[in-house]
């Protein structure tokens, strides 16, 4: 192997895993990798590595205690760019080393530490725990669309969910917050219990505090009772709240609510709504075989089999955005109005997920009737739709309103505002009995119920 | 704690042995996934599809059998999914050579904890002033350019001793798993 060949490949190698190779040499890695098997054995020992120090890093980082006043000042502190680099071994070997000897117990991702103990009308997203009042929970991801759950972990802290919003537990003292309204309390004399931001953490010191997450990441802070000590992510800036008192974590800095200046609501953003029924619009059901398309007009229902896939119903919306001003869109919302289809039984159906996808019409699509429209078979079409986002409709629930918004939605719509979108809906979840529900919507034809709605502010 | 530890012994609830499963095994995915993709939100995301998929497809799975191989591979497949369905431009590998990089990670599903412990005993050994760097690098989230600052280095200077940091992790963990095979 020749030696410059060879730190080529090192020096390709440890870019790409860095995340800092660009394209070109990206291409020039794969090249040299696969015309030798030794290299490419090397390059995935080496990305092994990488992945699994990624791993140990970040489970390192969540036990760390974040009390610690070491840890806090090396984040938080400018002063560690004058210092040299003897002096900052020194300071911070002996926090290196307690980390990396932290013995993680693989068992503890396992294992559950919480209760889910009330649900008061909750509409779930999709999540990674089960959801039924009194499951227990452990590590897991919650997306509560509406309503108001609680959850009672076992070290007796209790944490208060408001839909809409985005939790991560994390272990039995750690959450993330990504968005919406938590309030948590925890015991007297538990200190420690931690709720991550997308602008940075809040330590609970042995009180009860509610923080809520704005759109755009901001959080207001309220402590109830005791003190929170918040921490700024990108600068470190520290603050301890006490009770009665409020805060605003910002992605910079913290600011009271008298310095702080909400983003204005009513400001120039001008929301427009656009029907299924507009310019080349459309909505229909299709149903996986062709010979048997026959059904209600004002309904679009949507169905997964377990066994007689010929049943399958899946929806297709069109939006014409033809004519909609030439400005970028900041949100949009997909509005979707459940009516009962009156087929199957919803007692033998369980909590269903559906998957809405997305692309902009191609030119040489059909016109959109349940007779012309080709079944999408999404296991193997892929390369033009892309998954705009999923909800879940609860077990028993047939007259609920959805709202679907997202990152990729956003991208959609702004990607192709002068054209034509078309969105499919399937439903993820399979009949688990026969005589299931066949799931349905309002479509543009429903004689009182609004149609699918697309909304969009700009 | 050993993959094997992952499997049925008696008949229990399949719910319950799936989330049993998934909770054991989700670290794992996370670092296989950390492999082939550098962006730790891209990742999760993918995760978050597996773990679904994985619960579709859970009666497909032969009891008994490797949770965490399989479970790569659902994950290995939902990232060629994510992959397709991105709209933005970003940098990227083919599909043939990730193809290539899969099925040699595959071959270390078999004793994943047992890795995942040896690396971490293997930081250990390092010298000191490489311990710190992997502790900023990895669990301080610390960009290169910020380390360099800080210390006084250059960019290339920090480059070249992670560089040879990581071949001497990836020496040390062959060398262990090896011995302990063969022990």
């Amino acid at each position: 192997m020749n030696d410059s060949n060879q730190k080529r490949f090192l020096e390709l190698r440890d870019a790409a895993l860095d995340g800092r190779a660009t394209q070109e040499e990206i291409r020039e890695l794969e090249s040299i990798a696969m015309a030798s098997p030794e290299r490419l054995r090397e390059f995935a020992e080496a990305a092994a590595i990488h992945g699994e120090l990624c791993l140990l890093g970040i489970e390192a980082r969540e036990q760390q205690p974040t009390a610690n006043p070491v840890t806090r000042e090396t984040k938080g502190s400018r002063t560690w760019r004058g210092i040299t680099w003897a002096m900052a071994l020194a300071a911070s070997v002996l926090v290196a080393t307690a980390l990396w000897n932290h013995n993680a117990n693989p068992a503890d991702s396992n294992e559950t530490f919480a209760v889910l103990e009330t649900t008061v009308e909750c509409l779930w997203q999709t999540s990674t725990v089960p959801l039924a009042e009194g499951q227990r929970l452990g590590v897991g991801h919650l997306r509560l669309a509406s309503g108001f759950a609680s959850l009672r972990f076992d070290n007796e802290t209790q944490l208060d969910l408001e839909g809409p919003a985005d939790l991560q537990i994390l272990d039995p003292m750690h959450c993330r917050l990504a968005s919406g309204t938590a309030v948590v309390t925890v015991r007297d004399g538990l200190r420690g219990f931690v709720v991550d931001t997308p602008t940075g953490r809040l330590t609970d010191q042995g009180t009860s505090f509610g923080v809520s997450v704005k759109s755009d990441g901001a959080s207001v802070v309220e402590v109830f009772d005791g003190r929170v000590d918040l921490e700024v992510r990108e600068t470190g800036e520290t603050r301890s709240l006490t009770q009665q008192t409020s805060a605003w974590l910002l992605s910079q800095q913290i600011l009271s609510p008298n310095e702080y200046r909400l983003p204005s609501t009513n400001d120039a953003r001008r929301l427009t709504q656009i029907f299924t029924s507009q310019g080349d619009g459309g909505d229909v059901w299709i149903q996986r075989d062709p010979e048997n398309r026959k059904g209600p007009e004002d309904l679009l229902l949507v169905k997964k089999s377990d066994e007689l896939i010929e049943f399958d119903r899946q929806i297709r919306l069109r939006f014409d955005f033809r004519g909609l001003a030439d400005q970028p869109i900041e949100r949009a919302a997909l509005q979707l109005t459940a009516v009962p289809s009156g087929i199957g039984f919803a007692s033998r159906t369980p909590d269903s997920t559906f998957s809405v996808y997305g692309r902009s019409l191609p030119n040489e699509a059909p016109p959109l009737s349940p007779n012309t429209v080709p079944w999408l078979d999404l296991e193997t079409e892929t390369s033009d739709w892309s998954l705009v986002d999923r909800f879940v409709i609860p077990k028993g629930s047939q007259s609920e309103s959805h709202t679907i918004e997202s990152a990729s939605l956003n991208d959609l719509v702004n990607q192709h505002r002068s054209d034509i979108i078309e969105l499919v809906i399937v439903r993820d979840t399979p009949e688990t009995m026969g005589g299931g529900l066949v799931h349905a919507f309002a479509s543009s034809r429903h004689e009182s119920i609004p149609g699918p709605t697309l909304r969009v502010w700009q | 704690m050993t993959d094997s530890d992952a499997s049925i012994t008696g008949p229990v609830d399949r719910t319950e042995e799936f989330v049993r499963l998934l909770g054991h095994t989700r670290r794992h995915r996370f670092a296989y996934l950390m492999s082939l993709m550098n962006d730790r939100n891209d990742v999760e995301e993918v995760l978050q599809e597996t773990d679904l998929v994985l619960w579709r497809k859970f009666d497909n799975f032969e009891l008994g059998t490797n949770f965490t191989a399989w479970s790569c591979r659902v994950a290995f497949n939902q990232m060629r999914a994510w992959r397709q369905k991105q709209h933005r431009s970003r940098l990227q590998f083919s599909n043939e050579f990730l193809d290539a990089v899969a099925t040699q990670l595959d071959t270390q599903t078999e004793r994943y904890d047992q890795r995942l412990e040896t690396l971490r005993a293997c930081v250990r050994s390092l010298p000191d002033r490489h311990q710190q760097l992997i502790q900023q690098r990895y669990t301080d989230g610390d960009k290169i350019e910020s380390i360099a600052a800080r210390t006084d280095r250059s960019l290339d200077a920090i480059y070249r001793m992670l560089s040879r940091i990581h071949d001497s992790l990836r020496d040390c963990v062959s060398r262990k798993m090896e011995a302990g095979l063969t022990s």
